[in-house]
């Protein structure tokens, strides 16, 4: 049995994900009677939300016996550790390659140290400036002049293929529209839930290539120097042996603290003995010195400054990617739209009293909903309720219907969609007040809406505006509201429910759903004894 | 005089694209639930032999109908400059954005186009039709309002759908001064005339051109049926024709009989199958799947009770038809000995010949009935063997084709555009039995027709009974679908 302080894994999100998009497809009655058993199973143990889904998810596996392999989530993390493997390989590979190929291939010249320098260790520093920029939080890049712009065109230029999309999709009409809407709706959800974890993974797969390139780098100079005598001089027509030595010994600030035995910081004299010509037959130095020429002077140099600059650098960014990674994942609150319906299937057991098969030569049920064991129904807290022009139902009733759909109860109610849409804005400068007198912003918000009306853009806008105020966390709930011919509440039929879900994913909101006020007859569950319950 | 354009507008899913499906008799317009079905103004001139009788056009729904209105109230000055700030509405929003779909519906209205506003009588009037309709006042422009009943009555054992019509009849007679109900599904050509009939009231500039177009409709439609008429009757002259020969040597074992049968009723159903497309094609049902039990009835089921039961006359009826066909041909014979011998026979050879006509037409109705084409071998004068089969004598078959036929036609016939659904023949909604409720005289005409087919006379004879048959079949459809065009 797992601990209630279990911490969630990748493992686990992937699979709890994947769990709630096959249950928005599957048939809604077997996906509550099969939620309501394990939530009988579960209620003794108290859980707080995470803890309950993942107690859900495991309790799922369970029913998974004998496991058909490894799940999902299992399946994903072992694919992205086989990718930080073969990055390690091509890292050590490509770092091993590139020093080899400057240090083997050299025609019997020595190798120019400042190609050598620019090549293994100066194009990463560009490339790590680029990578702190983009990943730095918004208060420390005021500190860093140019910093904001370049992180503003970073982030622009990472955001054009959605853009593009966005373009593509408006040409299309139809089917083929609301397919894409969807998916792009989809993928806009994710961003937005999972979209800081997705970049930390992504990012520290890079540090881990990164890391592997610099350990190679370093593997392959130390083993060719040891396996072999290569020779590091320079050669330039403009700089001159003092320029050269100064930048020397600005480059190794880092290890000037080093003893001199080490050689970490070339000595003037070792500069100047080491420049030679590329027109001289004998690529002798250009200043004689008395003694042996000190080709390998700049070793240590090297060695440090591909330590310094590359390797370390590398591990520190790849320490706090893995760390962001972990940091995000303990961040994720499991609290979208998808989580919020399991937490109601969960929390809120459902009775019917209908026999467990139909009698024989009996009409088919009379299609009417039958009561709802309201004692049994946990209270997930108070919520605004929005009722949109021409969900004409009394107050008391309102609450009833609101409370047994969704567990919540009515804490304030407005007023929306009149003939005025200015007072709209009203609406929701009053529920932004209440709100701060109430000290609850995490109260979630229910809009009431006729199911016959289509989801036009004057919803979406409304939709959009209240997002706005609301702030990005916060649950909004549309529930459709339907009227039999005696004008009773009654069932929004599905071909609505489902072209209101159908366009609200389409914007993207991972905080809000659309469902029907009044639950078909189909979706009431039998409410599983004590017998059964038991796993 | 300019031929009138008229724009369907209305608020999403209310069935404006199947109102104008039904009205342009255009199936390839695209109807969907989903809201934003149409992005775009789609127009459906109505064209007869070049000259342009009016233009409908397909519009995108209202979105934000509120927003729209909350605008114009904003920049309102004086009552009369209404239209005026509809028109800097369009202008500001022309270039897309949050309004495009509410500039494209305007964007006719101001041009001068008549509005056809739709609401769908199966929901109940809200804030957003009340503000669509205050908009389209501030346009000024002519306009009828049509309820379109999009989600049909549900009805249980004990319920039934609440009528919102009369609702809808108090708030739009607050802003239109005609209302009709129109049911894009079900309306079928007269409905399509009294419609435009209603629309020609909305100005009296109208009325010129849109007397011209119910005219050309109405004959086209006549026209129509007649060449529904030909097609049939090609199809049963061509199928009652029908036959497979074969030479063989005189040595030759007897060719595959079996598959010699399958390529036979093969033709027959591939030339039922062109004839039904030609109807669909007539009626502009291009786009209609229908499920119609293959012709395989000629070989398996030709024969079972339900197929006699449904398509097709009883046995009795064959037989009747058998026997008034039989005498007049029998008859026609005898008037010709009756002239031969200048009248002296007192007219004995007509009533012989038809005596004996009709007794042998009645047993071939009787028992032919049930009879089907099977190989034959026989021997040629100049040596070798003939192996064929067909053509069909079943007395029943020209009948049960005849009948499927119609009943394919009575389907295009009373069939709006708007609706999408397939039709399936074996279904109890579909009427069938359509022959076996003709008046008696048609039914022995067609019989006699058909025995002389069957009789495989010459082809410049076997042409004029083509005729003839078209004649006979297209005057039963054109009276059983009359147009009225007053």
């Amino acid at each position: 049995m797992p601990s209630a302080s279990r911490t969630l894994t990748l493992a686990d999100l992937v699979d709890l994900e994947l769990q709630l998009a096959h249950d928005r497809d599957a048939d809604a009655a077997e996906v509550r009677r099969r939620d309501a058993e394990i939530a009988a199973r579960l209620q003794a143990r108290n859980l707080s939300e995470p803890a309950l889904f993942l107690a859900w998810l495991d309790e799922l596996r369970k029913l998974d016996r004998p496991p058909a392999g490894p799940s999902p989530g299992r399946r994903t993390q072992q694919w992205l550790d086989g990718t930080a493997l073969v990055l390690v390989l091509l890292g050590l590979l490509a770092g091993g390659s590139a020093v080899s190929a400057w240090l083997v291939q050299t025609a019997g010249q020595p190798v120019n140290v400042i190609f050598f320098w620019c090549a293994i260790v100066g194009l990463q520093l560009p490339l790590l400036l680029l990578w702190i920029v983009a990943a730095l939080p918004g208060r420390w890049l005021k500190a860093l002049p140019g910093a904001a712009t370049l992180q503003w065109m970073l982030r622009a230029l990472a955001q054009w293929p959605a853009r593009a999309a966005g373009w593509l999709v408006a040409r299309f009409a139809g089917e083929g529209r609301t397919l894409l809407d969807q998916l792009r709706g989809q993928i806009a959800t994710w961003s937005w839930v999972y979209g800081p974890l997705r970049l930390w993974i992504l990012i520290r797969l890079t540090q881990v290539f990164a890391v592997a390139f610099n350990v190679g780098a370093v593997a392959a100079f130390v083993a060719i120097s040891y396996g072999s005598d290569p020779a590091f001089g320079w050669k330039s027509t403009l700089l001159t042996a003092d320029q050269v030595h100064s930048a020397t010994r600005v480059v190794s600030v880092p290890w000037r603290v080093l003893p001199d035995q080490w050689s970490a910081v070339p000595l003037l004299d070792d500069v100047r003995h080491t420049k030679y010509k590329s027109l001289d037959p004998q690529y002798e130095p250009e200043i004689k010195s008395d003694g042996p020429i000190p080709w390998a002077s700049w070793y240590s140099f090297l060695l440090l400054s591909i330590l310094c600059y590359g390797l370390l650098p590398r591990l520190v960014t790849l320490a706090i990617a893995a760390a962001q990674v972990r940091r995000t994942l303990a961040a994720i609150r499991l609290d979208h739209s998808e989580f919020q319906r399991l937490a109601q299937r969960l929390a809120r057991p459902r009775v019917e009293t209908q026999a467990t098969r139909p009698e024989a030569g009996a009409p088919a049920s009379d299609g009417k909903a039958r009561p709802v064991d309201m004692a049994s129904a946990k209270d997930l807290g108070p919520c605004t309720v929005l009722r949109w022009a021409g969900v004409d139902l009394p107050p008391a009733q309102l609450v009833e219907l609101v409370a047994r759909r969704t567990g919540w109860t009515l804490s304030d109610l407005h007023a929306v969609g009149g003939l005025d849409p200015t007072a709209d804005e009203a609406a929701l400068i009053a529920i932004e007040s209440s709100r701060t007198e109430q000290l609850n912003a995490a109260r979630p918000v229910v809009l009431l809406v006729e199911a016959w009306e289509p989801p036009v853009g004057d919803y979406l806008d409304f939709i959009a505006a209240l997002r706005q105020r609301l702030g990005r966390e916060r649950t909004i709930q549309v529930l459709l509201f339907d009227r039999d011919a005696q004008g009773n509440a009654a069932p929004a039929r599905p071909d609505a429910v489902r072209m209101w879900e159908s366009r609200l994913a389409g914007l993207g909101d991972p905080w809000l759903w659309a469902e029907t006020l009044v639950e078909s007859p189909a979706e009431e569950t039998r409410q599983p004894s004590a017998a059964e319950a038991q796993p | 005089m300019k031929a009138p354009v008229f724009v369907v507008v209305g608020h999403v899913n209310r069935g404006k694209s199947s109102i104008v499906s039904t009205l342009s008799a255009d199936d390839s317009v695209r109807i969907d639930s989903m809201p934003g079905t149409t992005v775009q103004c789609r127009e459906y001139p109505a064209v007869a032999s070049g000259e342009l009788l009016y233009t409908l056009i397909d519009t995108p729904g209202f979105e934000r109908p509120r927003q729209v209105l909350a605008w114009l109230r904003e920049h309102e000055t004086t009552t009369q400059d209404r239209r005026e700030v509809v028109a800097a509405f369009v202008r500001e929003h022309a270039a897309g954005g949050t309004f495009r779909q509410e500039c494209e519906l305007l964007a006719p209205i101001l041009a001068g186009a008549a509005i056809l506003y739709v609401v769908d009588g199966s929901k109940p009037p809200g804030v957003m039709d009340e503000a669509e309709m205050e908009i389209l006042r501030w346009t000024a422009q002519p306009r009828v309002a049509l309820i379109n009943l999009v989600d049909k009555p549900r009805p249980t054992a004990d319920t039934a759908m609440p009528d919102h019509l009369a609702p809808w009849r108090r708030v739009l007679d607050q802003y239109f001064n005609l209302v009709r109900v129109f049911d894009a599904h079900e309306a079928q050509f007269d409905d399509r005339l009294k419609l435009l009939r209603t629309v020609r009231e909305m100005d009296p500039q109208f009325a010129e051109p849109l007397d011209r177009a119910i005219h050309s409709l109405a004959e086209d439609r006549r026209l129509a049926l007649k060449e529904c008429g030909t097609a049939t009757a090609d199809m049963l002259v061509d199928m009652l024709t029908l036959a497979i020969k074969t030479k063989l040597p005189p040595d030759a074992p007897r060719g595959d009989a079996a598959r010699m049968a399958a390529d036979y009723f093969e033709r027959l159903r591939r030339r039922e199958r062109q004839c039904h497309r030609l109807l669909q094609e007539i009626f502009l049902h291009r786009r209609l799947e229908i499920e119609e039990p293959p012709l395989s009835a000629v070989e398996d089921d030709l024969l079972a009770t339900g197929t006699w039961n449904r398509l097709g006359l009883s046995r009795t009826q064959l037989a009747a038809a058998g026997a008034a066909g039989g005498a007049l041909a029998g008859a026609k014979a005898g008037v010709m000995v009756d002239l031969a011998v200048g009248g002296q026979s007192f007219f004995l050879g007509s009533i012989i010949g038809g005596a004996i006509g009709g007794g042998a037409g009645a047993t071939a109705g009787w028992l032919g009935g049930t009879r089907l084409p099977e190989v034959n071998l026989m021997g040629l004068p100049m040596g070798g063997r003939l192996q064929q089969i067909g053509p069909m004598k079943n007395a029943n078959f020209p009948w049960i084709v005849l009948d499927r036929a119609l009943v394919l036609l009575d389907v295009l016939a009373r069939r709006a555009h708007a609706k999408r659904d397939r039709v399936y023949f074996d279904r109890p909604a579909v009427p069938t039995g359509h022959v076996a409720n003709l008046p008696r005289e048609e039914r022995n005409r067609l019989e006699s027709l058909f025995a002389e087919i069957r009789r495989q006379p010459s082809p410049a004879a076997l042409d004029a009974l083509r005729g003839e048959l078209a004649e006979v079949i297209g005057t039963v459809v054109v009276e059983r679908y009359p147009v009225a065009e007053k």
